[in-house]
């Protein structure tokens, strides 16, 4: 049964639960499992959630938390990546599941700033205002990031797809 | 499709996908774990195997030696606070003592440094705390271990199964598991054939292991062999930043330390004193060993 503890979290938690998922796979793709991201997420919330107000701010909180569990994980571990190659060509006809799973490896291969930035702007759907005081960074600063993000995500899209012709006609 | 127009499809992709994890297994998670359920079997699983706790803060022995709960059931909700006093009690018992005695030499000071170095920097990172030494009591049993005598009581390994009632049956089995690989291993000749043993026998248990227990639970089964040496097998449960199960080899592999480190952070919950917060580690001596 339910204790008004447990009630409160998930009455704060609910209204973000779509987008801190979508955030927490997009982030973890590869490298750590995203419903241990998560779960971990959690516990420190659920621990502090007396000084979280309202469901905006707990959605910042739980991601200033896995960015510091994702920051100590990345110097724990070495990450194998669950998929090595995917044929964009093919990609862009697959169905929703496989276009985000493509996403999440391309991104996989950004650098963490820009990659945390197109995340929280593409996916989570944070201003660039929200970006810049979640991170604690400047707004021009965060456009920066998105449009360095975007151009490398092109590239790593275009490298792809020459690696795939290349495969293909070799 | 242009690259701009294919990368704008696939963010929308991402944003219109409905969510993997359902928001019943979030209230599972929040209801069986964040809540307090593995504080339980963590609790259970001390007491079963009747640990030494060995506490420090601020890089100063403070406590040792507490056996938690004895002569109490296993039951799946233990009654904490009934045995809090009497743990207190304990705890300040032992912290006269042993800050009475000096800090001595301790071969758990070489287990790997990064090992030691990870685990308290994500503990401090997560209490907001400042970063400080951390040092950990010695048992006195062992000839090339220690001149402490801050822990005075010995345990035995406790190779006779166990029968852990429901609910109580993930961590308990693995420990069972573990203390027989141990007794397995006990003749292994060399460091190679030991670590070649340990690691299939893990491989093997990580399977059975993963069938059996609940995946939020347990998140994380590894093994981590640092060098001949050393063997870290590390064990994370929900609720927990790690617990953490230790071999320390001879030259000539046989194994002459077991011990085991569990994070604070439950600890601080069973409140067993302020003092606890920042680390706890949880050492184990197979005195067979």
């Amino acid at each position: 049964m339910r204790n008004n503890k447990q009630s409160e979290f998930l009455k704060l938690y609910t209204p973000v639960h779509e987008r801190f998922e979508k955030y927490c796979r997009a982030r973890t793709y590869g490298d750590y499992p995203y419903e241990d991201l998560m779960n971990d997420c959690f516990l420190v919330a659920y621990d502090k959630m007396d000084t979280i107000k309202d469901d905006q701010e707990f959605l910042r909180f739980l991601i200033g938390v896995s960015r510091r569990l994702l920051a100590n994980a990345s110097r724990k571990m070495k990450p194998e990546r669950m998929v090595d190659s995917m044929d964009p060509s093919a990609v862009a006809n697959a169905d929703s599941s496989i276009k985000v799973q493509f996403l999440h490896w391309c991104l996989s291969k950004l650098p963490e700033p820009q990659k945390e930035a197109l995340v929280l702007y593409e996916i989570v759907g944070f201003s660039i205002k929200e970006i810049a005081e979640s991170l604690e960074v400047t707004e021009a600063n965060i456009k920066k990031r998105l449009s360095r993000g975007r151009q490398k995500l092109k590239e790593v899209v275009e490298s792809e797809t020459q690696n795939e012709k290349g495969v293909k006609h070799g | 499709m242009a690259k701009e127009t294919f990368i704008d499809d696939l963010f929308d992709a991402a944003r219109n996908e409905p969510t993997v994890r359902t928001l019943d297994s979030v209230e599972q998670f929040i209801q069986t774990t964040a809540a307090g359920t593995s504080t339980s079997l963590i609790v259970q699983w001390l007491k079963q195997y009747k640990m030494n706790i060995l506490i420090s803060a601020s890089g100063v022995i403070v406590a040792t030696s507490i056996f938690l709960f004895q002569g109490g059931n296993t039951t799946e909700n233990p009654e904490v606070s009934t045995t809090k006093a009497h743990v207190n009690q304990e705890f300040e018992e032992v912290s006269a003592e042993a800050a009475s005695e000096p800090d001595t030499e301790n071969p758990i000071r070489d287990e790997p440094k990064v090992v030691t170095e990870e685990i308290d920097e994500a503990n401090h990172e997560k209490e907001g705390v400042a970063k400080e030494p951390v040092q950990v009591a010695q048992a006195p049993t062992e000839p090339q271990t220690s001149k402490s005598s801050v822990v005075t009581s010995s345990v035995k390994t406790q190779t006779t199964p166990v029968k852990p009632n429901e609910g109580t049956t993930s961590i308990e089995s693995i420990v069972e598991e573990h203390l027989i690989v141990l007794e397995s291993a006990k003749g292994k000749a060399s460091a190679e054939a030991f670590e070649a043993y340990l690691t299939n026998h893990l491989k093997s248990l990580d399977y059975d292991f993963n069938s059996s227990v609940s995946k939020a639970e347990i998140r994380k089964f590894t093994l981590k062999l640092d060098n001949r040496y050393k063997a870290n097998f590390q064990m994370q449960v929900s609720g927990f930043d790690k617990l953490e199960l230790h071999w320390d080899l001879n030259e000539k592999g046989e194994i002459i330390n077991v011990w085991y480190r569990l994070d604070a952070k439950e600890i601080k919950e069973l409140d067993f004193s302020k003092a606890c917060k920042k680390s706890v580690k949880v050492k184990y001596r197979h005195e067979e060993f």
